[in-house]
């Protein structure tokens, strides 16, 4: 047995939702329009100065970092945006001498850390306190994720998503997952992101809101 | 016993770098740490060190001596003293 489609719309030339069971037409501009008035996307607008953090964590935690394994956070950027620098909180410092690089990778379709978007450089994470790298960053709107590796195992201030398009464990029930690590040998991030892991808590690493572009 | 710890730092284009003036460190800033703070970081530090030795001597317990399972018991028994956070300096010899 068929399926008999009728009044199928399409979009006319001038931007014009036609309908051919209607006696009028729609126009898709104006109807955007209406939505941006009426309608708000959060993350639009971000106050300057602070770690930008879209996605809410929902528990808090001391992530004690595995030596030469890349950790990538998921992030969302709602809008063409400019970050000044990035930051990390060493809880606990590493052994003398241990370093941490630290960057961006944009996202896969599928929502997995893909090409390398910016490598920093590095910091020292043999000591304790707050850490970052002063460097502009522009991101357009879109997913991508913020990394770090070490070469020793210093411990970071992490944390445990709230609500992550990443979903939640199937087996724990416990935080949505919150992003990927892979295996690298310490040294410049690779340009494609290693095979990743999916992972619940991770070390959280800030990007400081500039610029809303 | 109180001290000032650098608790910010902000490297330069590029992160650290041996090559340039101060690691390449462009902005640096420190606090006071108070004696009460100190204390509660070394508990901190100690209680986590108690974990590190206690998870891998559960990993490899089949190779362990007994005098490393006296050990491990004493570890724990400490590690219990924390748990309710009791355990004061100079109460243990060790």
């Amino acid at each position: 047995m068929g399926i008999e489609l009728t009044g199928l719309r399409g979009i006319g030339s001038g931007g014009y939702i036609e309908d051919a069971g209607a006696a009028g037409s729609v126009n898709i501009d104006t109807h955007v329009a209406d939505l941006d008035a009426h309608t708000l996307n959060a993350f639009e607008q971000a106050y300057i100065g602070t770690g930008y953090s879209p996605f809410t964590g929902g528990s808090y935690a001391s992530v004690p970092l595995t030596a030469n394994r890349l950790y990538a956070e998921i992030i969302y950027v709602a809008r063409t945006m400019t970050f000044s620098d990035i930051w990390i909180n060493r809880t606990t410092a590493g052994a003398g001498g241990t370093k941490a690089r630290l960057g961006v990778y944009n996202a896969s379709v599928t929502l997995t850390p893909s090409t390398l978007k910016k490598d920093y450089g590095e910091v020292d994470v043999d000591a304790t306190g707050v850490v970052g790298i002063a460097s502009d960053l522009q991101l357009t709107k879109g997913y991508y994720f913020r990394c770090v590796v070490s070469d020793g195992a210093p411990v970071l201030r992490g944390q445990s998503l709230h609500m992550s398009p990443l979903g939640y464990n199937l087996s724990t029930f416990n935080n949505a997952y919150g992003g990927f690590y892979g295996a690298h040998t310490y040294g410049a991030l690779p340009a494609t992101f290693p095979t990743p892991t999916i992972d619940n808590t991770l070390p959280v690493v800030l990007l400081e809101t500039k610029t809303l572009d | 016993m109180s001290e000032k710890r650098v608790v910010r730092i902000l490297y330069g284009e590029g992160g650290y770098d041996s090559t340039k003036p101060n690691n390449n460190i462009i902005k640096q800033e420190t606090e006071v740490v108070s004696d009460e703070q100190l204390y509660q970081e070394q508990l901190g530090k100690e209680f986590n060190d108690y974990h590190i030795h206690v998870i891998n001597m559960l990993n490899k317990w089949e190779q362990q001596q007994s005098q490393q399972k006296d050990e491990l018991l004493k570890m724990l028994a400490k590690q219990m003293l924390w748990k309710d956070g009791w355990l004061k300096f100079g109460l243990l010899e060790e």
